[in-house]
């Protein structure tokens, strides 16, 4: 019988901010959520969640690794900067880029865009989370 | 999905504005304004730099 994982967690029940900011990076909102923020996670989510769809139904393209030059570099960091709708991405075979047409180029940007959105997001739930720590 | 590059601005200012919005006020009065402010600000932008492009190839 396995044990149950242990996440360190400070003597007054409170969870430490790199643990909120892990979650939020993974799934868009999950910080906000453990925080007790349940309207902002909600938001958060689907912010994230409608900008990354979105982008991904317009054809738009996912910067993965090994990725060639400074740009391409940024753009990864970006992308994954969404956390699951990335790896999940990464999963769905279906899933196929067209940058030939305009509104492929603006599905990259859509990606890019909740990916950083998402990188905001974390630094707020972290910032949260050290608050209520002091 | 097909969707027009107006529409997709549209989706876009829409979606970013509220979650600027929400991230950087505090109050639903103050966060309502602010979303409206930036949803307008891009929109608005936008347009003036398309009019501007395309004056500027006339």
């Amino acid at each position: 019988m396995s044990t149950p994982a242990q996440f360190p967690e400070p003597a007054d029940g409170r969870l430490p901010p790199f643990l909120v900011a892990l979650a939020g990076w993974l799934v868009p909102g999950l910080g906000h959520l453990l925080l007790r923020r349940p309207g902002r996670a909600l938001i958060y989510l689907l912010c994230v969640g409608s900008l990354a769809g979105m982008g991904l139904a317009l054809g738009g393209h996912i910067f993965r690794l090994p990725a060639r030059g400074v740009f391409e570099w940024l753009g990864v960091a970006a992308d994954a900067g969404t956390g699951a709708f990335y790896f999940l991405s990464g999963m769905w075979d279906g899933l196929t880029s067209d940058v030939s047409r305009a509104v492929g180029d603006y599905g990259t940007r859509f990606i890019v865009a909740a990916g950083v959105l998402n990188l905001l997001f974390v630094l707020d739930a972290h910032e949260m989370a050290s608050r209520r720590r002091r | 999905m097909m969707l027009t590059h107006f529409e997709a601005m549209l989706l876009f200012a829409l979606v970013t504005s509220v979650a600027l919005g929400v991230l950087s006020r505090r109050g639903t009065a103050a966060r309502l304004w602010y979303t409206a402010g930036v949803f307008l600000a891009f929109v608005g932008i936008a347009i003036a730099v398309a009019w501007l492009m395309y004056l500027a190839v006339e």
